[in-house]
């Protein structure tokens, strides 16, 4: 394990990636502590201003206070990507324990019931359930959840299938244990670290995916704060006052780039295959 | 074991006829070509044979574990305590193995669990098969590690896998099989991985705990010097059917079947002045395309014309000698 965090800290990158992430998180959980505007609160006579020292990313059209508002954004937004990954992981999961361990019919029908998902375009499929469940923070959390569910389910089934050859398996089999405490057990343990690795990944999708449903106003709505609704209201205002823009759009690229990079450290840094040197 | 007290000993185990079958993409392949085997109480049977005789497959049968498919029982019947294992349901199988028949396996560093530590493994397998609770099952666990002599288990218990030993773990491996008092103890090759010292620690291991732990044991190994030192009585296997079987001594000293000698010729002997070692010319016959008549025909010194036609059936020869050549047919 120290090992492991020694190899992760010589990455520049990821350690950029990892203080940006952790920045990012304690402005979601201790930022409100510490901002005085409440992200609701309109000042008339401050609308549209730069960025002071008052206002450090300057205020909006109806003089909100946009630093505070992005501070409240982040948990929404870090918030919707936890639990939509949380619904995809667990879903595909499970769905990905089950059809790799039962080969045959079960198998082939989940696996092509997820094939159906993954032919719709991603986007196309997103838009259709929100549409279905209505716009708010949550459809877009379940929506999220659905589309990434396949991926997860591909890559249990992956690990699953290699997994359930091992003599352990076959040991467990030996003392009597059933199928699903051999799932539970031996199985499911065994295959949890691509899933944690692969979850980093999916979550910098989700952050970006809950930004982008909420820019098309899809998902969370004004006036409550949110990264993509920010964005949506800036890019009204964007030849006067491009900060309007520019700041919540930078926190979505920014935390989303750190979570892939992240993401792809850690596969590198727990894929035997790639440590050759 | 003498073989008058053999025949008053209750049949633990009794194969009769089996016959196994593995569908694959090339065809059907007969792994086990009507098996015939008694393991009585109280009694080492040691099946010995080459790689892909069906010695492992014997003893995954027992306990109904054959992947179906592509293997498939198209005949034969497998009592064990009186009840026909092949009959039974699912869930009183499940009973059994771990419970009544525990195994050993070859390979011991891959048969653990890498995630979890080794107490709570041993834990798992004896609450599954004994109402304990966890400061109960504890103690059982600790008590079963002294028992196969490990060194200090109440820091074992708290270890990973890959931080013991393979001799070690393959400890572990056998104080998790005789945790439930099992009847029957399988022993897949349980030396082939581990390197000579250790294998020598194993073998006295399971010699001494054959003493009050171990009741029946079947060992499966290809090599004799092991069958030697543990069992009572040996079984030799040739492409899916048992060619000779006899008390251990018997079989060491007078083989009857080609095939055995050829094995024992090919031991080498520390007080031998033979300057060359005795081989079995030929290699195992692929499954698929079997020679007519006796299968070890090719490979076989004495070939006669009937080999070539009739297979031989095993039958006795002499009392408790039982042998499948024609060599020996009237």
């Amino acid at each position: 394990m120290e090992g492991y965090l020694r190899a992760l800290f010589k990455n520049r990158i990821s350690i950029l990636s990892l203080i940006i992430i952790l920045f990012v998180i304690g402005l979601a959980v201790f930022g409100p502590y510490f901002e005085k505007h409440d992200p609701l609160e309109t000042h008339m006579a401050k609308m549209l201003r730069p960025p002071t020292a008052e206002f450090p990313f300057g205020t909006d059209a109806l003089g909100r206070c946009v630093a505070s508002r992005i501070i409240y954004g982040a948990r929404t937004t870090l918030l919707a990507g936890l639990v939509a990954i949380a619904i995809g992981a667990v879903l595909g999961t499970f769905l990905g324990l089950v059809s790799g361990f039962y080969v045959g019919k079960v198998d082939n029908l989940i696996m092509r019931g997820l094939d159906v998902l993954l032919a719709f375009p991603y986007f196309l499929l997103a838009v259709v359930i929100v549409a279905a469940l209505g716009p708010s923070l949550n459809s877009i959390m379940i929506a999220i959840g659905i589309w990434e569910m396949p991926y997860y389910a591909r890559l249990v089934r992956g690990s699953v299938l290699s997994i359930k050859e091992k003599e352990y398996v076959e040991a467990a089999r030996m003392v009597g244990e059933k199928d699903s405490s051999i799932l539970m057990y031996y199985i499911l343990p065994n295959c949890i670290s691509p899933i944690i690795i692969m979850s980093t990944v999916y979550y910098a999708w989700a952050i970006l995916m809950a930004s982008t449903l909420s820019f098309l106003g899809l998902g969370v709505q004004p006036p409550a704060p949110e990264w993509g609704v920010m964005t949506a209201e800036g890019r009204e205002y964007l030849l006067f006052a491009p900060y309007l823009l520019f700041f919540p759009a930078l926190f979505v690229c920014l935390t989303a780039s750190a979570f892939n990079f992240l993401g792809d450290a850690l596969r590198d840094l727990l894929d035997p295959r790639l440590h050759m040197r | 074991m003498k073989r008058e007290t053999l025949q008053n000993q209750e049949i633990l185990v009794d194969i009769k006829n089996l016959i196994l079958n593995f569908n694959t993409n090339r065809g059907q392949i007969t792994a086990l070509d009507g098996i015939d085997l008694k393991l009585y109480k109280n009694e080492s049977l040691g099946l010995v044979g080459e790689t892909g005789c069906g010695k492992s497959i014997t003893a995954l049968s027992i306990m109904r574990l054959i992947p179906a498919p592509p293997g498939k029982i198209v005949q034969g019947e497998i009592f064990f305590d009186g009840k026909d294992l092949l009959k039974i349901p699912e869930t009183e199988i499940r009973r059994i193995r771990g419970g009544k028949i525990s195994m050993i396996f070859q390979e011991p560093s891959t048969s653990l669990n890498p995630v979890f530590k080794v107490g709570d493994q041993i834990i798992e397998a004896i609450q599954l098969h004994q109402k304990l609770g966890r400061e109960k099952g504890k103690r059982k666990t600790v008590e079963m590690l002294e028992k196969v002599g490990m060194p200090d288990p109440k820091d074992i218990i708290n270890r990973f896998p890959h931080e013991l030993s393979g001799g070690m773990q393959q400890r572990i491996m056998i104080a998790i099989a005789l945790s439930s008092n099992p009847k029957l103890l399988i022993a897949d090759e349980p030396t082939t991985a581990l390197d000579v010292t250790t294998q020598a620690q194993i073998l006295d291991l399971i010699k001494d705990l054959k003493k009050d732990i171990i009741s029946s044991m079947l060992l499966i190994t290809h090599d004799l010097g092991i069958v030697a030192e543990i069992c009572d009585r040996v079984a030799v296997m040739y492409t899916g059917n048992i060619i000779e079987h006899a008390e251990l001594k018997t079989l060491f000293k007078s083989p009857l079947h080609p095939y055995t000698r050829g094995l024992l010729d090919a031991i080498p002997k520390m007080n031998a002045h033979k300057k060359e070692l005795g081989f079995i010319p030929g290699t195992l016959p692929d499954l698929m395309k079997l020679p007519e008549g006796c299968k070890f025909n090719p490979r076989c010194p004495h070939q006669m014309e009937i080999c070539l036609k009739k297979r031989p059936g095993l039958r006795e020869v002499k009392e408790g000698h039982f042998v499948a050549c024609h060599l020996y047919s009237k």
